[in-house]
């Protein structure tokens, strides 16, 4: 296939799925200014091992490989990966003005900005109702393994909403 | 909101990059950390490049015996090629394997990163102290004077180099960690 024809490819592709790398980005970065930099960073990723993809995986499979890895491979200073340090309970809505529309929704979000990195991975697949074999195929663990952890991080995340619930049990 | 809530509304969660804007990023040359390696790689290669020309034509490089002026040439080139390499193997880190795999790897890489970067900065002192005490004849303690800069300039740079990587690498093995140990991220 001529380059042309494969950027193109590339390109058509890329758009008809680039939520996936919106959602990667979403959970492993905190600021606008850093997601737009690590959508690059994967998008680039992405064009450099197309010519090796063969479609006997699933594009949104292959993708997700590709972007949770850069995700997690950053070659940066770390500041975007800290965890915010501001309790969730008492997130103002000037500090975050997503928060301001769905004040819930980013609770949340910061919820999950909480988690480990590993943790971030399994969450973002399990959003996007990726069945636990796929799931499997695409972190490298078994399927059973990642039932163990989902239970988990759902009750993590449980007690990083409700800490006060959590503590009176 | 719940989790399951989140999940409801997840596939619109989104914005949209147009054609254009992904053609622009399949060059990568607006990922700022790429820039930024990129931007050292390039000024280190010249510094190095700057240094082999001061040497070979300032510092009497003529009456150095050649081997001595073809390991110094030497080992330059190698710390351009680190340059390209390092370049090279952050910029080509994905390979479309499962995560475990992935990160694995890039730890392999990173920890070979650091033993290249450790033997270059013993070959680098080595040659620069050869080529500047070469013609120069030297008294036992005069000897060990010099061995023992030459340790001290190799632990600072190395030093420096492995603490330039270990934050990624100790992250790295931390996240693979908690891929596969069912301990490891208990709900504190």
């Amino acid at each position: 296939m001529f380059k042309k024809d494969l950027k193109q490819e590339f390109i058509h592709m890329i758009t008809r799925h680039q939520g996936i790398i919106h959602k990667v980005c979403r959970i492993y970065r905190d600021t606008a200014e850093d997601r737009e930099d690590l959508f690059q960073e994967i998008v680039y990723q992405l064009w450099k091992s197309f010519p090796s993809f063969r479609a006997a995986s699933k594009v949104s499979t292959w993708m997700y490989k590709i972007a949770l890895s850069t995700a997690i491979a950053k070659f940066r200073k770390n500041r975007a990966l800290q965890p915010p340090t501001i309790p969730l309970e008492g997130i103002e809505a000037e500090a975050v003005p997503a928060a301001s529309q769905h004040p819930e929704k980013e609770r949340l979000y910061r919820a999950i900005a909480q988690l480990s990195t590993a943790e971030k991975a399994i969450i973002t697949l399990y959003l996007d109702d990726y069945s636990y074999e796929e799931m499997a195929e695409i972190m490298g663990i078994s399927a059973n393994h990642l039932g163990v952890k989902i239970n988990r991080i759902k009750q993590k995340l449980k007690t990083l909403l409700n800490p006060n619930n959590h503590e009176t049990r | 909101m719940k989790l399951d809530d989140l999940k409801q509304q997840w596939p619109y969660e989104h914005a949209h990059k147009s054609e254009t804007d992904i053609r622009h990023m399949m060059s990568g040359r607006t990922v700022s950390v790429y820039r930024r390696i990129r931007r050292k790689a390039i000024v280190e290669s010249v510094a190095f490049g700057v240094v082999l020309f001061v040497f070979l034509t300032g510092l009497d490089a003529h009456q150095n015996a050649w081997w001595v002026n073809l390991f110094f040439t030497g080992v330059i080139m190698l710390g351009i090629i680190n340059n390209v390499m390092l370049y090279r193997s952050i910029t080509l880190n994905a390979t479309g394997a499962a995560l475990h795999h992935t990160l694995r790897q890039t730890i392999n890489r990173l920890w070979w990163q650091v033993q290249l970067s450790t033997l270059f900065s013993v070959l680098f002192f080595s040659s620069m102290l050869l080529f500047l005490l070469a013609r120069i004849p030297l008294t036992d303690e005069k000897m060990m004077f010099a061995l023992l800069i030459l340790a001290i300039s190799v632990g600072i740079r190395t030093w420096f180099e492995v603490g330039r990587w270990k934050q990624s690498i100790r992250r790295l093995n931390l996240c693979l960690l908690e891929l596969t140990s069912l301990d490891i991220s208990t709900p504190s």
